[in-house]
Order: C-alpha cells, then sequence, then structure tokens
C-alpha cells in the first residue's frame, strides 16, 4: 500500500545532488523571468503602467487608480504571490543543502544562489509594500500567522544575503553559462538595496566594485550582429536581436534574462499567439496600433509590418509627454538616445496605396485629417492608441524571427507576431553608475554624482552636466533616458518613495486621481483573509 | 404435460443430470426421502384474491426440489409425504406455504404483492428480496424511459429517483453529472461509484449501450453503501447487464429509433441589422448627442468606430455582408440508434450476445459521437453444483472531427465572411489572433476511445454444506484512447500537430463466501469478501509545431520545427502516468426472524495506496434493522394496508483521498534556455505542501425509511428520512501565499445534512384495457457547514469562517457571499469612486462611500431547495402513453446560477458579435439590466448576477404501440412495438440563456471550470429531441 509517484518526484528525493539543486535554481530563473517579462500581456508590463514614464492608453480618463490600486485587485494579488513563490523556492534549496550529498563546495555555491534570488524576491516585495512577512526557511507545514516586518527588517536580511552572494558566488568571467547570476549582479543589487536603506557609502563601495571589474565597460563602439546597418549607433546596437550576452562581446550587461525563439524553456514562442503568455509582449503592447492610423481615411501604413513601424503593436503602454518630450528637452539633438531609430517619432509611411507613401509622418506635425482607432481625429504630440512615439527597444526592425513573415508584402509579419525576441537587460552598467551617482547624491558629493552620470551621457552623446545639475529627479530623468522601458520603474519610484512626486509632476493621466497612499501598493486582501492566524496589517490608506 | 407426469418428469431430469455430472450419488440420498416417504397424492387450486385462478403457479414439496406446475385452471396434483410442506410461488404473489397435514385436497389464496417488493434488487457483494432490504435502496425504472432517445444510461437516470441528482449533458453522448442526496464533501470526489455486473467501473458511462442494461439499483443510505467502504460516500449505483437465462428459447430481440434535435431556445447571435445598430450604444457618446445622450447624432456614421477590416479602405461604408456564422456552424442533430440481440439457454448453458450501432451528429457541426457496442454474456454449468461464466464488453467509440468553437460562431461579425471569393477559408478574419470558427473544417481530428470489460466469474455452491456459495470474480477494465490532431492554422499559422495516446487498465478480484441457512424462523445469510484492486494509467503526448508542409498530418510530427514531448506547464501530478491499489476486507450479516424482524450488520476494512502515510486503512461499520409490520398478527385485519415495512440504519461511509494528495509533489518543467542557441535546462519546482495525516472522510448517517402498499396494492411507496454527519473532510485549505502555495490538502471541519425523499405510485385506473399509472417524486436536502478548522483567530468567541474560500459556518457550503447589486449607474448618478457610468451599482453596506471586502453579504446559495418529477403512463388497448416532468426549485434563494455578462468596451469587444437576448444597459435603455462600461476603465468590482436557476420540464413524453397477438402469430413474432417520442419538450423557468440546467465547462482565468448555461458566450444549447423507433422480438 505505499505510494510512489511515477511521473513526478517528491521532495523526499528531491534535493540530493547538484544536478537536483540546478534544477532547483533553473526553475528560479523561470520564476523571475515569467514575473518580470514573460508571464503574460499584463503583469509584467504592471511595473511600467501607472508610473511616470507610461499609461494605459485603451483605460479611462481619469484612470481607474482606486479601482486598480485596491485590496480587492487582482494586480496586487499576482506580484505578492509570484513574488513570494520564488521566495519560497529559494529558501526550499537553502534549507535542503544540509541533508544533501553536495560537496562543501557546492552547498556554498548553491546556498549563494539561493540567497541571491530570495534577496531578489524581497527586495520588489519591499519596494511595493513596505515591511512584509519575512520567511526565511522553507515552509514544511502549513503557517496561518503570518505578521509583517519592518521594511527595515527586510532590508537587512536582503543585505545580509546579497552580501553572501557577493563573497560566493562566481566571477561575471567565470560563470559557465550567458545568463548566469554573477557576484557583480549581487554587488549591483547590494548597491540598490544600500540606497534604499540609506546606507550611501555602502552603496558607493558596492557599485565601485561593479564599476571598477575589469571585466566590465560601457560599450561605447559599435558592436554585435548588425553593427553595419545604418541609420544606428551603438545605443541602438545594444538592443539588437544577440547582442546582450557576453559571448557576442558585450562588457555592459550585468544580467541578462534569456528568451530563445521555438526551444522548449525559452519563452519566446514563434507558433502561438502572444495570448499564450510563452513570451515577452514588450512589441505588442509598447509599439502603437499603427494600422488604425488613416489620413484623409486611407490607410498610412501597411500592418503588421517588421519595419520603424513596429512590429505588430497594438498601443496599449504609450509613453508621457513627460518620457516624449520633457526629459531629451535640454538636448535633443546630440543624445543618441533621442535619435529617430531609438525613439521613433517620425514614421515613414509603407502603404503604396497611400499618398504619403515614402514619407514621414511626424508625431509632432500631423498632416490634416490624421484620425486613429475608431475614427478619433488626432492632434500632434498628443498620444493616442493608433500614434505615437515608441522606443525601437521593444522590436528588432527589420530582424524578426524568420518564421514570422506572412510573405503577403515586403517585411509583413503574421498576426501572431507581437513578442520581443531578443535578450533582456535586467541589470546593466550604466544603471550601475546611476546607482552610484544617486549614492554620490546621498553622500553629499553632487560633483562625484555628476561626474557618474556624464559617463552615461558622453556615450551617448548627450551633453555633460554639472553637480549643480544634479538632483534625485534629475537622475530619475536621467533613468528615463538611458533606461526607459527597459526599467521597471515600479520599483525605482516606489523605492524612493517618489511615486506619488513623479506622477503628479509628470503623468497628468495618473495625477487628478493619485493619492500619496499609493507610494505603497495595498497587501491583497484574500492574503490577509488567508492568515487567519494573525493579523496583517493593512498599509495605511486602504480598506 | 399431464398433471402426474410433473413429478416424474422431474425426478428423471434430476437423475439424468446427477448421472451425467458424477452426483448420482448425491441425488440418490437427496432424492430417496422423497421416494421412500409414506406419499400421498394431493390435489388443489390456486387462486388470488378475487378467486380468479394464477396459472403456472409452481407448487414444491419443501426441502426437495420436486413439485409441479398448475395448469390454466389453476389446478395441480401431485405426490407429497403426508406431512410435508408445499411451497407455492408465483411471480407478483407473496409465496405461501401450506402444510398438507394428510389432506388429499389443499386450495389455496395467493396475496398479490406490489411488484417492485418481490423484485430482487443487487445490494452488492449479492441480491436480495427487495421485501427483506433493511437499507435505502431504489431501482430505476428503466420501462419508463425505455423510448427516449438516451445515448447514455446517466441520461436515463435524470429524475427517476428521488436522492439521485442528475443534470444534463449538452455533448453528444455526453455523461451528466450524477450525484445521490446532498453533497457531503467540499473538495473531495463528489461522484456516485458505480459498479458494473459487480466490479467496479472508472470508464465513461458513454461507452455503455443502455440496451445491455438490465436493470439500475442505487444505494443511497450509508448502511447500504458502506459495504463500499471507503468509496462510498457518494452513493454506489449497481448497474447488471442483460443475459439469458437457462431452459429459455432463442429469443432474437431488435430495437431501432431515429431522432431529430434542435435546440429548446430561440438564441441566436445579432443579425447584421442588429449588430450594426449596437455599435450605436457601445459608442453612445459619439452616436448620441445631449446630456442625456439620446437624441441621434446625424454625423455619426457608424463604419468610423468599426474594426478596419469590417470597413472599406475609406473607413466610409460598412462592408455589405450579412453573414449568419451560427446558421452556418449548426444544423438540425440526428440520432441513429440499431441495437440487436439474442439470447437463450439450454440445460447447461446460457448466453446473450449483443451489438448496438449508435451514430450521433450534434446540433454543432462536428459534435459527433458514434458507438458500437458488442456484449458477450455467457454462463456454463459444468457440475449442478458450479456455474462458470464471462460477462464482457467492447465499445468503439468515435468522436473524430473538431466542432466550430461556439465561442468563436456566437461573436463571429456578420459584416465578416468566412470564406474568401475563391472559397478558401480566412484563417483570421479579423487579423487578430481570433480564428475562423469553420478553420476545424480543415483539421484532421482523430478521436477515438476503445473500451473493454470482462469478469469472469466462478460460482460454487460448495457440495455437502448446505447453502454454502464461494464465488470468485476476476474483473477486468481496459481502456485506449487516442486523439490525433493536425493544423495548419494552428501554431500561429505555421501548422501544428500532436498525437495523444493514453492507456488504462484495472482488475478487480473478488473472494464472496456466502453461507444462507434457514432453520425454524431464523434466516441467515452471512458474507464475506476479500478482494484487491489495481489501477494503471499511461499517456503520451507527442506535439510539433512549425510544419513547412502537414501533408503526412499528424503521422508526422518528427518534421516540426519545434517539439515537445509530456509538456507539463500547470505542474499536474499524475498527467502522464498514475497507479494505484487498494485491498478491503467485508464481512456481513443478513438475519431475518419469522419473516418479520430483519437485521443487517456489515464491517469493512479497506487499504489504499492513496491513503497518507500515517492512515494507511481504515474500517466502516453499519447497523440496520427492519420491521415487517403488515405480517404481523394484528396487521391481519387492516384490510387498507397491503405491505408496510419500517426500517431504520446507522452506517458509517468514506470518501477516500485522491492519490499523491497528501505527499510533497515536486514537478519538473522546461525552465530556462542559457546562452544564445542553447538547450533546455530542466528545473523542478515544489507544487504542494506534505500531509503525513491526511485521512478519508468518513461520514456517520442514519436512515429511516418506511416502504409501503396500500388500498388493494393501488398505492405503493416510500419515504425516507437521513441525517449524515461527515467528518475529517477534504478541503485544500487556503494559506498565506507567504507560504510558497495557496493550500494544504488536509481534513477539516464537520458538515451536516438531512434530506427528505418520497417516492408514491398510484394506479388511477386499473381496468383490462385501460390502465392509468403515475408516479410522484420528491426529495429535498440541506446542507450546513457545522464547523471548518476549529480556531478563533480573530478572538471574537466564535470560530471563524474560511472567508476566502467561501465557506462559513451555518451555512451550505454552496452558499453565495457576494456583492450586492442595485442595478446599474445611470449617467446622471453619483457614482462610488472606481465605477464608471453604465456599471453594476452595488450596495454599500457599511455606508462608508467605498465598496471594499466588507461589502460583500449573504445572497443565496447555489444547490436546489427541493427536486421533485411526475410520471405517468396510460396504456389503452395496444396503445401506451407515458409523459414525464422533472422539476429542480430553489425555493426563496436557492438555485442561483452566475449569469452574468457585460459589455467591456476594448479592441476585442468592439469587433464582437452578441446573443440577441442580453439585455444590456445603455442610456437608451435605462432599464438595461447587464452593465455596459465604455470608459475603457475597468469597474473596481464589477459584480456578479446571481440569478434563479428553478425551472420546470416536460422532459419526456412517449407514445407507443404494441402489434396485437392476432398479428404477430401470423409473422411469428414474439411482439413488436412502434413508437414515437419527444425530449426536452417544454421548459418553464426565469433563467435567461440556454437552459437552466445544464453546466458547460468554459476557460476562465487559464482554467476550466463548470458555469451555468445561461447567457454565456461559450453557452451551448440544450436540444429537444424526436425520435421515432421501434422494438421487435422473435
Amino acid at each position: 500500500m505505499d505510494e510512489t509517484p511515477i511521473d513526478f518526484l517528491s521532495s523526499k528525493n528531491a534535493f540530493q545532488t547538484a544536478a537536483d539543486f540546478n534544477a532547483s535554481v533553473n526553475n528560479l530563473y523561470r520564476l523571475v523571468r515569467a514575473e518580470f517579462y514573460t508571464e503574460n500581456d499584463n503583469n509584467p508590463m504592471e511595473y511600467q503602467y501607472r508610473t511616470d514614464i507610461a499609461f494605459y492608453v485603451p483605460a479611462a480618463f481619469p484612470a481607474n487608480l482606486s479601482g486598480e490600486i485596491s485590496p480587492t485587485s487582482g494586480i496586487m494579488e499576482r506580484h505578492w504571490r509570484a513574488l513570494y513563490k520564488i521566495v519560497s523556492e529559494a529558501n526550499t534549496i537553502i534549507s535542503r543543502i544540509p541533508a544533501s550529498q553536495l560537496s562543501e563546495s557546492d552547498q556554498t555555491l548553491f546556498e549563494a544562489r539561493g540567497r541571491f534570488f530570495r534577496a531578489f524576491a524581497y527586495r520588489a516585495l519591499a519596494y511595493i509594500w513596505g515591511g512584509v512577512p519575512l520567511v526565511t526557511a522553507e515552509v514544511t507545514e502549513p503557517k496561518v500567522d503570518y505578521v509583517r516586518a519592518s521594511r527595515k527588517e527586510v532590508y537587512t536580511q536582503v543585505i545580509e544575503d546579497l552580501t553572501f552572494a557577493v563573497t560566493n558566488l562566481p566571477g561575471i568571467t567565470t560563470v559557465k553559462l550567458d545568463g548566469e547570476i554573477s557576484n557583480l549582479a549581487a554587488q549591483h543589487l547590494l548597491a540598490e538595496i544600500y540606497l534604499a536603506d540609506g546606507q550611501f557609502q555602502n552603496a558607493i563601495t558596492a557599485a565601485t566594485a561593479v564599476i571598477d571589474d575589469p571585466a566590465t565597460d560601457l560599450m561605447k563602439l559599435r558592436f554585435g550582429t548588425r553593427k553595419n546597418e545604418n541609420p544606428g549607433d551603438v545605443y541602438w546596437d545594444l538592443f539588437r536581436r544577440g547582442n546582450q550576452n557576453r559571448k557576442g562581446g558585450n562588457t555592459e550587461a550585468i544580467w541578462v534574462i534569456q528568451i530563445e525563439a521555438d526551444v522548449p524553456g525559452g519563452a519566446a514562442t514563434t507558433a502561438t499567439s502572444f495570448a499564450s503568455g510563452d513570451g515577452f509582449s514588450l512589441e505588442r503592447v509598447h509599439a502603437p496600433l499603427i494600422r488604425d492610423l488613416t489620413i484623409n481615411n486611407i490607410s498610412a501604413f501597411r500592418w503588421p509590418t517588421s519595419d520603424y513601424t513596429g512590429g505588430r503593436g497594438v498601443g496599449f503602454w504609450a509613453p508621457s509627454k513627460w518620457f516624449i518630450d520633457s526629459v531629451y528637452a535640454s538636448d535633443p539633438v546630440n543624445d543618441i538616445r533621442n535619435a529617430n531609430h531609438n525613439f521613433v517619432r517620425k514614421f515613414k509611411s509603407n502603404n503604396p496605396a497611400s499618398p504619403y507613401y515614402n514619407t514621414e509622418i511626424d508625431f509632432h506635425n500631423l498632416p490634416a485629417g490624421t484620425k486613429g482607432t475608431s475614427g478619433a481625429v488626432l492632434t500632434s504630440g498628443v498620444p493616442s492608441r493608433a500614434f505615437y512615439p515608441y522606443q525601437t527597444k521593444c522590436t528588432d526592425p527589420g530582424n524578426h524571427p524568420a518564421n514570422l513573415y506572412s510573405g503577403a508584402y515586403p517585411m509583413a509579419l503574421k498576426g501572431g507576431a507581437g513578442f520581443t525576441y531578443q535578450d533582456q537587460y535586467l541589470i546593466r552598467l550604466a544603471e550601475t553608475y546611476l546607482l552610484r551617482a544617486e549614492a554620490y547624491l546621498g553622500a553629499g558629493n553632487a560633483a562625484a554624482a555628476a561626474d557618474d552620470i556624464n559617463v552615461v551621457r558622453s556615450r551617448s552623446g548627450a551633453a555633460s552636466i554639472t553637480s549643480a545639475d544634479v538632483s534625485i529627479d534629475y537622475i530619475l530623468d536621467e533613468r528615463i533616458r538611458e533606461l526607459g522601458t527597459e526599467e521597471k520603474r515600479l520599483l525605482t519610484l516606489m523605492r524612493l518613495g517618489k511615486w506619488y512626486d513623479r506622477i503628479v509632476k509628470c503623468n497628468p493621466f495618473y495625477a487628478s486621481a493619485a493619492d500619496p497612499k499609493y507610494n505603497l501598493w495595498p497587501i491583497p486582501q484574500s492574503e490577509i483573509e488567508r492568515n487567519r492566524g494573525a493579523k496583517l496589517e493593512q498599509n495605511t490608506g486602504y480598506q | 404435460m399431464k398433471k402426474s407426469a410433473c413429478l416424474k418428469t422431474m425426478m428423471q431430469r434430476l437423475v439424468s443430470q446427477s448421472m451425467k455430472s458424477g452426483t448420482l450419488f448425491l441425488s440418490l440420498i437427496f432424492s430417496s426421502a422423497v421416494l421412500f416417504a409414506q406419499n400421498i397424492t394431493v390435489r388443489g387450486k390456486v387462486v388470488k384474491d378475487d378467486d380468479q385462478p394464477v396459472p403456472g403457479a409452481s407448487v414444491v414439496v419443501k426441502g426437495t426440489t420436486s413439485g409441479t406446475i398448475c395448469n390454466e385452471a389453476g389446478e395441480f396434483q401431485l405426490s407429497a409425504p403426508a406431512k410435508s410442506i408445499l411451497v407455492i410461488t408465483a411471480t407478483d404473489y407473496a409465496a405461501k406455504e401450506v402444510p398438507v397435514n394428510n389432506q388429499n385436497t389443499l386450495n389455496v389464496k395467493l396475496t398479490t404483492l406490489d411488484r417492485s417488493l418481490g423484485e430482487v434488487v443487487v445490494v452488492g457483494y449479492g441480491t436480495q428480496k427487495k421485501i427483506d432490504v433493511t437499507g435505502s435502496v431504489s431501482r430505476v425504472n428503466l420501462e419508463a424511459m425505455g423510448n427516449a432517445p438516451n445515448t447514455n444510461i446517466g441520461q436515463f437516470l435524470q429524475g427517476t429517483v428521488p436522492g439521485l441528482n442528475v443534470g444534463l449533458s449538452t455533448f453528444a453522448g455526453g455523461t451528466p453529472p450524477i450525484s445521490i442526496r446532498g453533497q457531503n464533501t467540499i473538495n473531495g470526489s463528489q461522484n456516485a461509484l458505480i459498479i458494473i455486473d459487480g466490479v467496479q467501473y472508472t470508464g465513461s458511462l458513454s461507452s455503455i449501450n443502455p440496451d445491455d442494461i438490465s436493470s439500475i439499483d442505487v444505494l443511497k443510505d450509508a448502511s447500504s453503501t458502506a459495504i463500499y467502504g471507503a468509496q462510498a460516500a457518494n452513493g454506489v449505483i449497481l448497474i447488471t447487464s442483460k443475459k439469458g437465462r437457462y431452459n429459455q428459447k432463442p429469443r432474437i430481440s431488435f430495437s431501432t429509433a431515429y431522432t431529430t434535435q434542435n435546440p429548446t431556445v430561440d438564441l441566436r447571435p445579432l443579425n447584421r441589422q442588429e449588430y450594426l445598430e449596437q455599435f450605436k450604444d457601445a459608442f453612445y457618446t459619439q452616436a448620441f448627442m445631449g446630456t442625456d445622450y439620446t437624441q441621434p447624432n446625424p454625423a455619426f456614421n457608424v463604419a468610423s468606430v468599426m474594426d478596419p477590416t469590417m470597413v472599406n479602405s475609406t473607413r466610409t461604408e460598412v462592408l455589405p455582408n450579412d453573414f449568419d456564422w451560427w446558421d452556418a456552424g449548426v444544423k438540425t442533430g440526428t440520432i441513429l440508434e440499431n441495437t440487436l440481440s439474442f439470447s437463450g439457454g439450454g440445460d447447461r448453458v446460457t448466453y446473450l450476445l449483443s451489438g448496438g450501432l449508435v451514430d450521433q451528429k450534434g446540433y454543432i457541426i462536428n459534435d459527433k459521437f458514434k458507438r458500437k457496442s458488442i456484449r458477450a454474456n455467457l454462463e456454463a454449468k459444468p457440475l449442478n453444483w458450479w456455474k462458470v461464466g464471462l460477462v464482457s464488453s467492447g465499445s468503439f467509440v468515435n468522436q473524430d472531427g473538431a466542432e466550430p468553437s461556439i465561442g468563436n460562431l456566437t461573436i463571429a461579425s456578420p459584416v465578416l465572411v468566412p470564406f474568401d471569393s475563391t472559397g478558401n477559408v480566412i484563417p483570421f478574419p479579423t487579423n487578430t489572433v481570433v480564428p475562423n470558427p469553420f478553420n476545424t473544417y480543415y483539421v484532421d481530428d482523430y478521436d477515438r476511445h476503445q473500451y473493454y470489460f470482462a469478469n469472469i466469474y466462478s460460482d460454487l455452491d460448495i457440495p455437502f454444506i448446505k447453502g454454502l456459495n464461494y464465488r470468485i470474480n476476476f474483473g477486468n477494465n481496459f481502456r485506449t484512447d487516442q486523439h490525433y490532431f493536425a493544423s495548419r492554422f494552428d501554431g500561429g499559422l505555421q501548422g501544428r500537430a500532436y498525437k495523444e495516446n493514453q492507456t488504462y487498465y484495472d482488475y478487480t478480484f473478488d473472494n464472496i463466501v456466502t453461507y444462507t441457512r434457514k432453520f425454524g424462523r431464523h434466516d441467515i445469510t452471512a458474507t464475506g469478501v476479500y478482494g484487491a484492486i489495481e489501477r494503471k494509467f499511461s499517456r503520451t503526448f507527442a506535439e510539433g509545431i512549425g510544419f513547412t508542409r502537414l501533408n503526412l498530418s499528424y503521422n508526422d510530427i518528427g518534421s516540426a520545427t519545434t517539439k515537445n514531448i509530456n509538456p507539463n506547464p500547470n505542474n499536474i501530478p499524475g498527467l502522464y502516468a498514475w497507479e494505484e491499489a487498494l485491498d478491503y476486507q467485508m464481512g456481513r450479516l443478513n438475519y431475518k426472524f419469522d419473516d418479520k424482524y430483519l437485521l443487517t450488520a456489515t464491517v469493512r476494512r479497506d487499504g489504499f495506496s492513496g491513503f497518507a502515510q500515517n492512515y494507511k486503512s481504515a474500517v466502516f461499520p453499519t447497523v440496520a434493522l427492519g420491521w415487517i409490520i403488515s405480517s404481523e398478527k394484528f396487521m391481519a385485519n387492516v384490510n387498507a394496508v397491503n405491505f408496510l415495512k419500517l426500517r431504520a440504519g446507522y452506517g458509517v461511509s468514506g470518501n477516500q483521498t485522491q492519490r499523491y494528495q497528501s505527499l510533497s509533489r515536486v514537478t519538473t518543467n522546461s525552465s530556462y534556455v542559457f546562452g544564445d542557441g542553447g538547450g533546455t535546462a530542466f528545473g523542478q519546482q515544489v507544487g504542494s505542501l506534505e500531509n503525513p495525516n491526511l485521512k478519508w472522510e468518513r461520514t456517520k448517517g442514519i436512515n429511516v425509511g418506511v416502504d409501503f402498499t396500500l388500498l388493494k396494492n393501488r398505492l405503493t411507496g416510500n419515504l425516507e428520512y437521513y441525517n449524515n454527519n461527515t467528518n475529517d473532510l477534504l478541503f485544500n485549505v487556503a494559506i498565506p501565499s507567504a507560504t510558497g502555495f495557496l493550500e494544504i490538502a488536509d481534513n477539516i471541519g464537520k458538515i451536516h445534512n438531512q434530506g427528505f425523499e418520497a417516492g408514491l405510485t398510484y394506479k388511477i385506473i386499473d381496468k383490462k384495457n385501460f390502465t392509468w399509472s403515475s408516479t410522484f417524486n420528491f426529495w429535498t436536502n440541506t446542507n450546513e457547514i457545522k464547523t471548518l478548522t476549529g480556531v478563533d483567530a480573530n478572538g471574537d468567541g466564535i470560530e471563524d469562517d474560511l472567508v476566502s474560500s467561501g465557506l462559513f459556518i451555518g451555512k451550505s457550503i454552496q452558499t453565495i457571499f457576494d456583492y450586492k447589486l442595485d442595478g446599474i449607474y445611470q449617467l446622471n448618478d453619483t457614482r462610488l469612486p472606481g465605477f464608471p457610468i453604465g456599471s453594476n451599482r452595488i450596495v454599500d453596506l457599511d455606508k462608508n462611500n467605498d465598496i471594499t471586502a466588507a461589502d460583500r453579504m449573504f445572497l443565496g446559495r447555489r444547490e436546489p431547495a427541493y427536486q421533485m418529477s411526475w410520471y405517468n403512463s396510460l396504456t389503452y388497448k395496444n396503445i401506451t402513453l407515458s409523459f414525464f416532468f422533472n422539476s429542480k426549485q430553489g425555493g426563496k434563494d436557492g438555485y442561483l446560477g452566475d449569469n452574468t455578462r457585460e459589455y467591456f468596451r476594448e479592441d476585442n469587444s468592439v469587433r464582437n458579435n452578441e446573443l440577441n437576448e442580453v439585455d444590456f444597459w445603455s442610456p437608451r435603455n435605462p432599464g438595461g439590466k447587464y452593465p455596459r462600461n465604455i470608459s475603457g476603465g475597468r469597474t473596481k468590482i464589477a459584480g456578479t448576477n446571481w440569478e434563479s436557476r428553478s425551472f420546470v420540464r416536460l422532459q419526456d413524453v412517449s407514445l407507443s404501440y404494441s402489434f396485437s397477438s392476432k398479428i404477430l402469430e401470423k409473422i411469428k413474432a414474439n411482439a413488436i412495438s412502434i413508437y414515437v417520442s419527444g425530449k426536452n419538450l417544454a421548459t418553464w423557468t426565469d433563467w435567461e440563456g440556454w437552459d437552466p440546467e445544464a453546466l458547460v465547462p468554459v476557460f476562465r482565468n487559464n482554467r476550466t471550470i463548470d458555469m451555468p448555461d445561461g447567457l454565456l458566450l461559450d453557452g451551448r444549447p440544450a436540444l429537444r429531441a424526436i425520435t421515432v423507433g421501434a422494438h421487435i422480438t422473435f
């Protein structure tokens, strides 16, 4: 009558060898990628919607923030659960090490990996919700009486875990596989969490370890798979397919999320549609629904097309006016990050049936008679679903996987296109500079902060700034310029407690509905109800 | 046969059989008592109540096999010992024993028995006379539904037995949901245990040819079901197949029927004109003017707001098409059924061979069901005391063909067409990922299921020990399933193909010892069972995506660019292989004293591999008592009562855990691909928390019943009351996700079910040429959660509810705790934050001007309050008319179903068509019932429309004509009847949509759930059927 499962393992026999532990670690990479990139069309984008850089175009105005950021909202619940699942799987790895057959060196290595991922998840939990229940060991029996630790206590735990990871993870050149975590990835995160905790000097030290590592450097010359193509520049090269991993010569990447088309586990299928959730929908969500743009009732664009019109965009994720115009106002021309091939504002008509064929339709200067979705008349410079500037990071013009071309006309894509197929930077050295700049600013050294910001700016040809220019808002703007659509903006704003200020300042779409309480999200109501053994205190202002 | 020849013939036969079988010696001893005792000749007449003769009654000398049969005048003559007792039996009459007492003339009057009480019913590991049964056992009236177009025996059960809850399936050949009495589990299995010819059946009821079934008995109370122990808490359905009989002349039986089917309601998608009109509501801020948006805006052109695929290139004109997608995807459904059987038997062998053919084409094109079924039931008697037999069947089900998605048929725009001008299918008419429903016409779909069943048994009446029987059942179920599929439209038009193969095998090995003995006024039957079951399942799924050509369809998966083998993205344990085993012992004692007092006591022990580590076996005891009051002397003069029995039983039965449920499961997945051009890195994830103390659920129940026959056998019926408490409920208790898990399988709480059941049959008219019999059934159940976790965490002195699981102490399991709706927010209403115009207005219970979790309340229950059915059968000469009503009622706030619909304007919904009967709100339809939200923002809390599903249905009507014996003699037939019948002819209900009773599987939030068949876009029609058919027997 003994029960032996035959198509799965039991936790009793699943944590013995290094191969077993590797399988658990592989799954952690999967969980991180799912939560921040590939789970579906919406969840990963929640890190951008309702921030200073983006808004969800089809939604009502004013935004329904009280409905979307509420204890009963599914949005809170999904992220809370996904992040705690990462914590839980990491805890299982750490807790199972002592009873395993791992060698001593493997024991340390797997503990470092487990702690890295645990810290990674707790960092997001603490930024979004403040203090959260701190679970640091595998849960083997039901527990329903969690209480919240303070945000500070969570930060302390993250610092401890990352410190262990920094010491025990391999260096960026010694990791065996592209996409693996290294001690530099841990250092970068450590710098960030020190910042959150107000330990500026420690943040400087950690960031410096990344910046000064001989294996890292900003990419300053053209490189990679499309380095001979024009228009193009080094910033453009950073985001082309095949250029993210170190094996491709990239020294700027610190941690790259791996996406591989049509291989099980690659999270990028060319076969099923975006709706399957098996891919990163940034192209689909961020590129405008150019299909709907007509001039004098004639479509100016054939859609979907693998050119600078954005592939198969559906126009959900529009940049705020702040992102489109304000942040580049000081130096719109020299900054290559603002070049039309990196941030497309002028779209060349590709429909031979249109009188505008081969001419550029300028977002800021629309021809008369331009209409968008549902026949709405468009106004120059005002984002609409059918037309707004987008960043070419979200796609790879002219270079979609071969399976996606329909052959209907040159560069025509199939209706199932819409995923982004290149690997994604989760950590890039340019951000480390900006973190250190933040740390210097916090430590009262504005000059050093300006220097770090200028390193990033000069790579893109942007004019240098002086220490007088440096402020936390300036750094946030620089992050938009450098990391727009790439960073998980919500985490940055909530880490700094700047969500409300920035919304009010930069994003009128949400400003009238904004409330300082949204600087932290509410604990999901379902979690409060599930935790029936103790009271999980709700954040201020929510009920 | 001459009367005097009777005994002689019998004796000769006995001797000859004994000689053949080598038991001559035994027979000699046995019969010598008869031959050499002092015999006298006895003559007599057997009559019934009204002194009319009973021809064919059997008269046997008690304790022997010598006897005779009465002639047409009811007369008999035999030679019997002067001090012996004669036993007189006849079908439909109570057996009578008459002492000879040296008399030469004996006249006997027999009392008519209610047929149902004379019946022998199957009670599990044996049979019992209905009058001796102490538990709650009901026999399904198969005759009543014999002419209905039921291709699945589940449909026979719908409404026919009090306490048996059967739903309605909308799929061709589909099995409806079946449960018995109230819900006594939350997460455990709710399925009744099904036993076919003594062997547990885990396959689909759709594999069984209803024409092969001789009887269906339902065990309802714990004292009856407990003999099946840990699997029996949801009741037991015992199905017995037809068999040949010894010394029966060959019988050839042929049945044929043809059925047509159409929906019961006139629900359809909007036509072109209606579709274009509703755009004005979807864009009322543009289509209308004024503050109340009721003045049409002359400048509004519907083409300007429609999808580019539906308008001309200048967006000024709507495409001229008016295509009826629904009509193109459906047609009148048909069912053709033919069955043929041969049965009979000689002295030593009986046989039944049958074949059946069902060809059902459902209302939705390609919803097809074809079944070929064969059966061979054979029994041989190599020795007089030893029978060996085979009960076997094979069933071959073909469900080839992919039906068009109903949801996609419903939402397809009438302005678009499925085929281009050259006749080629347009795979994605809206240029989105929503496929053309007719793509399915061009895919290869091979969907087959083969079922094999064989029970080989040996049945020994042990010589030397009178009354001792030893039976062995070795039952085998084997099933194979193939689902092969290839579509060039799938895989983003790159083509996709898969092959899915499953095999399932189980065996049941039962050793059953029965000892029956009667001494004096004591009547004992003792049964012992020792048995084991093993089950094994295996499945392989191989898929290819990305084909340069699909010429070889699913047989060339290897040439795909991406291949998936046994993927398990949802980490479901046992998806690809599982096995489980049971062993069990059961002892039962049936004791009857003086033919009046009955006792049944049983005990069963179950071991199951799926039980958790610390609880590997379970014991289930029962005891039940019966009292046949009508046999008491003091009842002899109560003429109004023909039969009256009171019975009461107590028992414990179980609901076992699912295999693997108590384990901490670690599932594997394709996790990641490191580097460019790399291969899959496989991963593992812990999927559940272990619970080594997980136990089966335990239902303790009492059942009190009364069976009666009154008013000169015109009124028969029974009443049942039961009171069940289920403890240790299997439940996935919600736990904080901070643990990394959402739930743990555990045993919690206690549920109480009590109910009342009544079944009455009255012969309203009982004349020679005209009979009218009417049966009324009524049953009700109340369900209440008594305790849950036993924890009072919030310290208010009352045990806490499991709010996150929707469970509340003192309420029914199916209680609804939700927001109360109060109409729709009109244009100028003051709205609460988060609620746009046109959304549901939710009652702000705590009046804090915000809708929060605190505003939920108890709105009612999902289960019915009571159910009823009414069956009538009228026969005039050769014509029989029967009709059957069925009803489920919710009472004040029961039987509520989710019939939520919302129009939310967004990119996809503006393309979609709608059902014609959904009453959406708009400024020009301020009384509209369902919300229409065109704000672009989701409502903070959308709200659910809970509506009553109560209904009364005229479920079956049948009119049949039996040919007279004159005609039959001419064509040498035994019986011929022809009939016409109708199913689901009328339904009275307030429920809006397809059907109040049916549930349809729909895909929501990444999982399939069953929803009431209301105004869903992916709902399915319930069908009204008309059948013509004939039964012919030679």
